[in-house]
């Protein structure tokens, strides 16, 4: 699952991510702090839920601190939580929330199908997290087989979060004391050989009022410049994908296209630059409608926050309003519809 | 200096208006930064390194485009990316050369019309690595399209600081991309639309650093499209070296008007906000369709 989430402080909750399971752990102040090794280990056991319910009450139901825990299972999702905490459920534009108040153990749901679960502070242009343990304001989950909003601004968050090289480490920011950074910068300048080699320290400290120095050195911040798309070219052996317009025109999926009356494309990677599509005649179409996108080797589909909005048919279901901004893993063969003007995806 | 050209892309042409200037400002012995104004493509380029080494990077990153982009030619997408790479490769290759043993290298802001894939269309293509900028003037609001490499852009964005605050960092000088500095580098990349009459100024950091957005706004709202001398660019400029001038200074503003396009209500969009709003001027709602 992957989930997205607002990037919490030492005091916020901690968000434990891993398989089909998420925990939301509220912090207290006087009570003891939940460990975070013992809530990601508890989460690689069998029957995970019982684990973390156990760990998380193992000093008592008095004492207990509030959490949501959301289990997935096939389309539906088993949504425990206690206290304060509210899970809000949303499914095709309906809205249902649940939340342990009034409960002296906690609240047990099982949600047959939702679109998104959001628990805690909105998230936002949220970070991803596929899993790991980091400090949380709020969660976001998408239902399962949808794919995460590729936005560009994300894709740049995304280097970060991507919890693979110490997972029980919350994504921590970069001092922000001047004097620690370019202590780092210097460190890095004078002990490593293969970085880039900044200005003398003289300069570095002394003459800031101009002077411009390449920060890439500093930790952090070139993970952060880096983005995805060069890291993650689409694996050689996926299928390739075409989108066909209406009026015949064909257009490959390098890695994307942007479709709309007069098109634009904000912020992309130079190594992922989108394809413009331009659909005449249409007013009904939005300048900038919808994105169509190879991810890996999965297409989806993204409305831009379009004026009318965009629905997809999947081959033999029934067609499907997308929701702005919220990329839909499609299938060969669906049909776009942007209202009067469809594209097909088409895979060659 | 000011020129004056028209681009046939296609079925459609571009009248561009150009005028560029470039200071080394008050205080700095060298200008390290280059620029080329060569229509339809404009290229502003803050070089870094001391010691005249910001000086040879900037103008090697220049160079390496023009080479790959000659005057009045318009590149495809790739083409023009292509180029872009090139300058990283030749920065790199002139440092080895001189056996530069400091880092050396360059920003690089990048506007340019390119072709696109069918029937004779148009995009303005923005590239930005580092911390020059890339402006759209609507006649009314200043807005900056591009989005700054910088380490007080990235406390912005992490929400430990305030716009505000960016101006006087004491780290507002150093800049997390730059070309020439690693084997590979990226550019991000906005494309736009080619519509009506658009104004774009590319500059580097001396400007903004002395004048805020609402001071260029003044400038460019006063100077409007008569004023030949000085021109709109040495105006602003000027006003930088004036302010205090505390780095070198370059202005680039196109004037592009496309009369075969449609009239530009939004010259650029900045965010998918104001997207959202640009749309909901120009869209009729369709009728709502039966819930399902």
């Amino acid at each position: 699952m992957t989930a997205r989430y607002a990037l919490g402080e030492a005091a916020d909750a901690l968000l434990a991510v891993r398989g089909g399971l998420a925990v939301l752990v509220a912090e207290a102040p006087g009570r003891t702090a939940v460990s975070a090794a013992a809530l990601w280990a508890a989460l690689a056991e069998p029957q995970p839920l019982t684990r973390v319910l156990e760990h998380l009450t193992s000093a008592g139901l008095a004492d207990a601190p509030e959490f949501a825990i959301v289990e997935l299972d096939g389309p539906a999702a088993r949504v425990v939580v206690r206290g304060a905490l509210t899970v809000a459920v949303e499914r095709s534009g309906a809205h249902d929330e649940l939340d342990g108040a009034g409960v002296a153990t906690w609240r047990e749901s099982l949600v047959p199908a939702f679109d998104v679960l959001r628990i805690g502070s909105p998230v936002g242009d949220g970070l991803p997290l596929e899993a790991g343990v980091v400090r949380a304001r709020g969660v976001e989950l998408g239902a399962p087989g949808s794919v995460e909003p590729n936005g560009e601004r994300n894709v740049e968050h995304g280097a970060v979060a991507s919890p693979d090289s110490s997972p029980l480490t919350a994504p921590t920011l970069v001092p922000l004391s001047s004097e620690t950074l370019v202590q780092h910068a210097l460190a890095e300048q004078l002990f490593e050989a293969t970085i880039v080699r900044s200005v003398t320290e003289a300069e570095l400290i002394g003459d800031h009022d101009g002077l411009t120095v390449v920060g890439a050195s500093i930790p952090g911040f070139a993970e952060r410049a880096r983005p995805a798309a060069v890291e993650a070219p689409a694996a050689p052996a996926a299928p390739r994908f075409v989108v066909e317009t209406d009026q015949g025109v064909v257009e490959p999926l390098a890695p994307a296209v942007i479709v709309g009356r007069s098109p634009s494309a904000s912020q992309v990677a130079s190594g992922a630059v989108p394809r413009l599509i331009v659909i005449r005649d249409n007013p009904d179409i939005s300048r900038t409608h919808v994105r169509i996108a190879l991810e890996g080797d999965t297409v989806v589909v993204t409305d831009l926050h379009s004026r009318n909005g965009t629905s997809v048919r999947l081959p033999g279901k029934p067609p499907q309003l997308l929701r702005a901004g919220e990329a839909t893993a499609v299938l060969d063969g669906t049909v776009v519809d942007l209202g009067g003007t469809t594209l097909t995806v088409r895979s060659r | 200096m000011r020129a004056q050209t028209e681009v046939t892309v296609g079925s459609a042409a571009t009248r561009i208006v150009v005028s560029a200037e470039t200071s080394a400002g008050a205080v700095r012995p060298l200008n390290e930064d280059s620029f080329r104004a060569a229509p339809p493509l404009f290229v502003v380029a803050d070089g870094m390194g001391g010691h005249e080494r910001g000086d040879v990077a900037s103008r090697t990153a220049i160079a390496a485009i023009a080479d790959r982009v000659p005057e009045g030619s318009t590149p495809t997408v790739d083409e023009l990316l292509a180029a872009i790479g090139a300058a990283n490769d030749a920065v790199r290759e002139r440092s080895e050369r001189d056996g530069v043993t400091g880092v050396s290298g360059t920003t690089l802001v990048v506007l340019g019309l390119v072709r696109g894939d069918s029937e004779g269309s148009a995009y303005w293509l923005a590239a930005n690595i580092g911390d020059s900028r890339l402006y759209a003037w609507s006649g009314r609001d200043l807005r900056q399209l591009t989005v700054d490499h910088s380490l007080v852009q990235e406390l912005v964005d992490a929400g430990t600081l305030s716009v505000a605050d960016a101006a006087s960092h004491p780290d507002r000088n150093v800049i997390t991309r730059a070309v020439g500095v690693r084997p590979e580098v990226s550019a991000d990349v906005w494309l736009l639309p080619v519509v009506g009459d658009q104004v774009f100024l590319l500059c580097s950091d001396g400007l903004t650093r002395e004048l805020s957005d609402a001071d260029i706004a003044a400038l460019l709202r006063e100077h409007g499209a008569h004023g030949e001398r000085p021109t709109i660019a040495q105006a602003l400029v000027d006003a930088a070296v004036a302010a205090g001038g505390s780095d070198n200074v370059t202005a680039i503003v196109v004037e592009a008007s496309s009369p075969g396009a449609p009239e530009a209500s939004d010259p650029g969009l900045a965010s998918t906000r104001d997207r959202l709003e640009a749309d909901a001027e120009d869209t009729l709602p369709r009728a709502p369709e039966p819930a399902r």
